[in-house]
């Protein structure tokens, strides 16, 4: 009798495992990277109630961040301007224009039970509720002659050409840490905050890295192992006669979660 | 049966420390050795209810939603909403606070409120308030609950149903135009006593105008004997307020006023400070507290010296002391003394002694005026006058007002067609001998005002509901006078109206709006002076003045004492006190966190019961106590006055043998929370005291499960659990751990205190203790690991000062205001899953007859070794780099490992979604209703979520706060000044027992306690090395009797 099965298909089970295995790693692999905040997050460019365009107002008129989110410098929020903030301004100039009648609407009845209210903005930049970052520890930081800030366009990129803001950095919590273990590349003098395209030239990157030494951010990861020296400097040993190592936790989750 | 590791060493040990069972016992039952608690968790749940059922259905349906969306939806889309207007001054992420005031019957209460974009989360004390000086309690705490309890009316309700305030505006223009015409004839008004001044102001106004009507109040929480005492030694209108400070020795007769009663925060403030001390020099000179008391009160536990006696005998005590003085004080009437009560001869003469070189008697307010007279003038004659111990204030005279027993005269002889209520919950709080709510149905027309719907506002024709004092303008006078105004943090959530409004109204007042009327009454003040008085919460200058013309009535007093005649007390003829705890009089009943809170000395929580001495509980056969995980009470039924209750009954240490006690406040009938909780007592309350005599209690047969914490989260007991004494019996004798001082709480008498200064830490293994290895070629090993810890920077730590720590739980209830800590309900709580993340640890020492309680606050150590986090198979809880043992929520996976390993027992876990689902409002299809609780919560602190574990964090996020705010003013962060971060527990501390901050900064005060050799680890022998180490307590014994 012949047999049922041709010869080759011995093969399938050694086929399949091997499927299986590239599968398997393709598997890990593209949900390491398409589900990751890098794809996920980066990008994202809802659209706004009222098509804002930052390109014009902190690009092309050069206002500075700090007119609208003004309490970048005080609060854990930078604060999205209320409507007061535009009306400023847009009582004078394009007064009538249709893309603005959203912001009228707001001014003119600006109570939540009525239908005007306040203008619901897309939230861009959103953090999970247990990560509490605050703006105004990172806009200035340091003490005396290592006074720094880490600027604007590091995290939020240059808004001042985006049309329609997107984000385009992760937010994520190893993208955070890249930073807090090695702030050097990320800082600038207080004055540049809010400049755009402000770049480290050399002289200032030697000194950021001497600023970032005296920093010890919180949410460092990497620990401290060092011998414990006796006040003659010499090492303490144990009764083995082991050197005593200190052990310096990593800074902690604290700073971010509470 | 579990080895007993000391058994090699039985026979070596000190056989009275074994024999005795364990030296500090939280239960009768855990001193017999019969206590079988599961301490760590508790096996078994609850029964699962119809809800339950729904909600794995929910959760079921959720689940399959939930798969389905989430395969196709990016991101949840997320809205920023800014102002349309930007208010003034808020900065969305900055705290702001304002000072404001709460109303109380023992005088008004100054607070700061803390509100985030208008939303007030946090009550504290206001440091310029002369009744609080910062501190804070728990019911101040528990008003910002009240305020978004969802129990609250949204709109009148006339006849139960809910109307509009237009209804209610048309209904009182007609209804009380009609007593504008006979000049209120018929028209009465039901008032509290506190003696604000706006309100006063208004009532009179409204007076003038209908001089026919009537006024009546009622406050079971008035001191009305207080009041009346003063009265009789110094005139009407006389106020006594002490000074501890000028006091060495006080006599607390049968008073908590460390906890209770007018300006107690204030004084317990006063009387911690004169127990503060680092080392013998200042120890000292530390004051003296005898506490004279059936009941058993924090006042009684924190005492040098607790005499027990019944609150009848009290008296018969006051007056053999009086007759001590006379002996050597000249001053004072001889006439006034007394035997002594069998038994304490020799106290009365010591407590006479020390009274001698300058002291005081306070009496609480359960004693009749007579006693408080009688006090006052033995104060007098003693100096206090003139050192400045006790002042004498003139108190303006009040409006002539009615009793609630004329109430129901009036209302039953028809005088009243219309009653006004405001916000006096009189069916439910009067004395049941009065039948007042029968009486109440006679009114043609009762309108009652309050915060919350209530017992009388379901027999009222209208309810309308009154704005919480958050929500309203209004002013308060302290009990020393000092008026402070009532500042609105937020507009009222359900459209209330103000008391001073509604008064107004209902008065016949053209103008009715609540702030005009507050700000006419300080008109004289002027623009500066008043925004500094709403800036500072007090208004300058407002106190009652010194009253110089107060003289003794000497006569009176004394013809007031002879006519005091003290019931005799027996088995059958048992005294009956009504306490008022957590819940007050019921007025906080539906405020979860006080339901949940211990109690500071049975530790009952949603529960009341008749605390039984463990004597009379013997001779009536009485066998409530623990059997497995639970407390089974026996009910009795307590007969008095020939009214009758069944109640179930908790045998408590150290109370008077015939002294029973019970708590008010429960067996409601409204409210969601507060509802079928305990047991309502009003039915044998006497009509005019907070004490009934001639009790007969007789046991029913039944049993019922009370919920008693005092077994859950037990420290083990270093006596029989620790196997670290197996260990050191290869050591030999001279290795002999001294087991029995290395206990949990240490104690010792000033005396021998002066004798051994290092007493707190005597049995402590000694830090370079080895143990030789099982094999001879192996090394010496040591006993405790000795890895090195780096001490870099700011390092953060605790001192609890056990000599000041009275055990009042302001800490707890503040930890939850401020950490979103949820309540879990009576049924959870039974099964040992409160999460508090402070507890108080009530221990009890010595004979359960007498026996002295000890409390104990504890919460989580931050230990340096910390045994939670090597077992954390995840990380989740790690140390950062300034000593805090941090908990990363997100990270946890819920192993409970931590816990267990836990020594303390200080770690939480989240069995349920206590915060929405799983709390004490249950009802799924409520939930729309519940969100007004969320605007409590903090938004520094993450909510957690079912399946995680939580503990104190130090306040990291107020570390946190501080730090930031340094960066932003270009300062070091990791060098923030003494003082800057003070968590929540600290803060509202009345003696100020809990010092936090920098062990490493050496100016800080908690560097300087560190170092007190009255400083000691607890469970020092695990080498944990917690941050939170203890001050062992002194008693200032007088050695005389001590």
């Amino acid at each position: 009798m012949a047999q049922i099965f041709p010869k080759w298909t011995n093969e399938i089970p050694r086929l399949s495992a091997l499927f299986v295995g590239f599968a398997a790693t393709f598997g890990t692999c593209a949900i390491w990277y398409w589900a990751s905040p890098k794809h996920t997050d980066v990008g994202y460019a809802p659209t706004q109630p009222i098509p804002y365009s930052h390109q014009l107002h902190a690009g092309e008129y050069a206002v500075d961040c700090r007119y609208c989110h003004a309490n970048v410098e005080k609060s854990a929020h930078a604060g999205v301007p209320p409507t007061q903030v535009c009306m400023n301004c847009h009582k004078q100039v394009k007064a009538d224009s249709p893309l603005l009648e959203p912001l009228r609407k707001s001014w003119a009845d600006g109570t939540l039970d009525k239908d005007g209210g306040p203008i619901r903005w897309k939230r861009i930049h959103k953090l999970p509720d247990y990560a509490y970052f605050n703006h105004s520890a990172h806009v200035a930081l340091g003490t005396g002659e290592n006074r720094a800030a880490i600027g604007c366009a590091t995290c939020h990129g240059r808004i001042d050409q985006m049309v329609v803001v997107k984000q385009t950095q992760p937010l994520s919590m190893s993208w955070c840490l890249e930073c807090h273990n090695n702030p050097a590349p990320n800082l600038r003098p207080v004055e540049e905050l809010t400049n755009m395209s402000w770049k480290q030239d050399k002289a200032y990157a030697a000194k950021a890295k001497q600023i970032a030494r005296s920093l010890d951010p919180p949410g460092r990861t990497v620990g401290v192992r060092e011998p414990m020296l006796d006040p003659a400097g010499r090492p303490v040993l144990d009764e083995h006669g082991h050197p005593v190592i200190i052990q310096r936790p990593t800074a902690g989750c604290t700073g971010c979660h509470r | 049966m579990k080895r007993d590791p000391l058994l090699p060493l039985r026979d070596k040990l000190d056989a009275e420390k074994l024999s005795g069972g364990p030296k500090h016992w939280r239960s009768v039952e855990h001193k017999a050795g019969e206590v079988d608690i599961e301490v760590e968790f508790p096996s078994g749940t609850g029964p699962l209810t119809a809800v339950q059922r729904r909600d794995v259905l929910k959760l079921a349906g959720a689940t399959f939603a939930l798969a389905g969306a989430a395969g196709c939806i990016r991101r949840p889309e997320d809205e920023i909403v800014p102002y349309t207007h930007q208010p003034e001054h808020i900065i969305p992420g900055i705290a702001n606070t304002f000072a404001t005031a709460m109303p109380r019957s023992e005088g008004g209460l100054g607070l700061v409120a803390t509100a985030f974009e208008g939303r007030p989360t946090k009550l504290d004390g206001n440091e310029l308030h002369p009744s609080s000086l910062g501190a804070s309690d728990v019911w101040a705490q528990a008003e910002i609950l009240k305020l978004y309890d969802p129990d609250r009316a949204r709109a009148p309700l006339s006849g139960g149903k809910a109307v509009t305030w237009a209804d209610w505006d048309t209904f009182a223009k007609t209804h009380f135009a009609k007593y504008a015409g006979n000049g209120g004839t018929g028209l009465a008004f039901l008032l509290e006593h506190d003696e604000a001044p706006t309100v006063e102001r208004v009532l009179a106004a409204a007076l003038a105008r209908l001089p026919n009507s009537k006024v009546f109040r009622f406050d079971p929480l008035f001191p009305a004997n207080t009041h009346a005492g003063a009265a009789m030694a110094f005139g009407a209108g006389a106020r006594v307020h002490h000074d501890l400070t000028k006091a060495k020795t006080v006599v607390a007769l049968d008073s908590n006023f460390l906890v209770e009663g007018p300006e107690h925060l204030r004084l317990a403030k006063q009387w911690g400070l004169g127990r503060k001390s680092k080392n013998i020099d200042e120890a000292r000179g530390m004051n003296r507290l005898y506490a004279v008391e059936g009941a058993l009160t924090a006042t009684g536990a924190s005492a040098d010296h607790r005499v027990r006696l019944s609150s009848a005998q009290a008296s018969a005590f006051l007056r053999a002391v009086v007759g001590e003085l006379a002996k050597a004080n000249p001053a004072v009437n001889a006439a006034w003394g007394g035997p002594a009560p069998a038994g304490t001869e020799k106290m009365v003469a010591a407590v006479a002694k020390d009274l001698l070189a300058g002291g005081l008697v306070l009496v609480g307010e359960r004693q009749p005026a007579a006693v408080h007279a009688l006090a006052h003038a033995v104060n007098a004659a003693l100096g206090a006058v003139a050192s400045g111990a006790m002042r004498v204030t003139a108190v303006p005279e009040t409006l002539p007002a009615g009793t609630v027993a004329d109430l129901k005269t009036a209302l039953d002889g028809k005088a009243v067609e219309t009653l006004v209520i405001l916000d006096v919950n009189a069916a439910y709080t009067a004395p049941g001998a009065l039948g007042l709510a029968e009486s109440l149905k006679k009114a043609q027309t009762l309108v009652h005002a309050g915060v919350m719907p209530d017992e009388t506002s379901k027999l009222a024709t209208w309810h309308l509901p009154l704005a919480h004092f958050l929500e309203s303008w209004d002013d308060v006078r302290g009990w020393d006078g000092t008026a402070a105004v009532v500042q609105p943090l937020i507009l009222p959530l359900h459209g209330a109206r103000s008391r001073v409004s509604l008064l107004a109204q209902v008065g016949g007042a053209d103008k009715t709006d609540d702030r005009a009327l507050v700000e006419e009454t300080w008109a004289t003040l002027g623009g500066k002076a008043w925004r500094q008085a709403l800036h500072d919460g007090v208004v300058a200058g407002t106190a009652h003045a010194d009253n110089a013309a107060a003289v003794l009535n000497a006569d009176g007093v004394g013809a007031a004492v002879a006519s005091l005649t003290p019931p005799a007390l027996s088995k059958d003829a048992v005294e009956v006190i009504f306490s008022y705890g957590h819940v007050l009089d019921g007025r906080l009943s539906n405020v979860h966190w006080n339901q949940e809170l211990p109690d500071s000395m049975s530790k009952l929580a949603w529960d009341n019961a008749l605390m039984v001495s463990p004597a009379l509980a013997k001779e009536l056969g009485i066998a409530s106590g623990v059997y497995k995980n639970r407390y089974a009470a026996d009910v009795v039924t307590v007969s008095v006055n020939g009214a009758s209750v069944d109640v179930p009954t908790f045998v408590l240490p150290a109370l008077g043998a015939y002294t029973a006690v019970i708590q008010r406040g429960y067996g409601k009938s409204t409210g969601e929370v507060a509802a079928g909780v305990g047991v309502d007592v009003a039915a044998i309350v006497p009509v005019d005291g907070r004490v009934a005599w001639g009790a007969k209690l007789t046991k029913t047969g039944k049993s019922v499960d009370l919920c008693s914490t005092q077994d859950h989260f037990a420290v083990p007991d270093p006596m029989n659990e620790l196997t670290f004494a197996q260990m050191s019996g290869s050591q030999g004798d001279e290795r002999m751990l001294h087991l029995g001082s290395r206990a949990i709480y240490r104690k010792n008498t000033l005396k021998l205190y002066e004798e051994k200064p290092n007493f707190a830490h005597e049995g402590d293994i000694p830090a370079n203790l080895v143990v030789a290895g099982t094999a001879p070629h192996q090394p010496l090993k040591p006993l405790q690991p000795t890895k090195a810890f780096d001490y870099e920077g700011q390092q953060w730590g605790m001192v609890i000062d056990l000599t000041s720590c009275i055990g009042c739980n302001a800490c707890t209830v503040a930890c939850n205001a401020e950490n979103n800590i949820p309540s879990v309900g009576r049924e959870q709580t039974l099964l040992g899953r409160e999460l508090h993340w402070m507890r108080i640890d009530r221990y009890f020492t010595g004979d359960v007859d007498d026996a002295d309680a000890l409390h104990m606050p504890m919460a989580c150590a931050h230990c340096e070794n910390a045994p939670c986090e090597p077992v954390c198979p995840v990380a989740a809880t790690v140390h950062d780099e300034e000593g805090l043992n941090s908990m990363a929520y997100n990270r946890c996976i819920g192993t409970r490992y931590c816990a267990n390993n836990c020594p303390f027992k200080v770690r939480r876990f989240n069995y349920l979604d206590f915060t929405v689902t799983g709390n004490v409002y249950r009802d799924p299809h409520q939930a729309e209703r519940h969100e007004t609780l969320k605007l409590q919560r903090n938004p520094n602190v993450t909510v957690r979520y079912r399946g995680v574990m939580e503990k104190c964090s130090y306040c990291t996020q107020r570390i946190e706060e501080a730090k930031v705010a340094a960066k932003r003013r270009g300062e070091d962060r990791k060098q923030l000044k003494d003082g800057a971060v003070t968590p929540a527990c600290a803060q509202s501390c009345p003696t100020d027992a809990i010092t936090f901050g920098n062990i490493n900064d050496p100016t800080s005060r908690v560097h300087a306690l560190k170092k007190s050799d009255r400083n000691y680890e607890m469970l020092s022998e695990l080498n944990i090395r917690p941050r939170t180490t203890y001050l062992a307590r002194v008693k200032n014994t007088n050695p005389e009797v001590g």
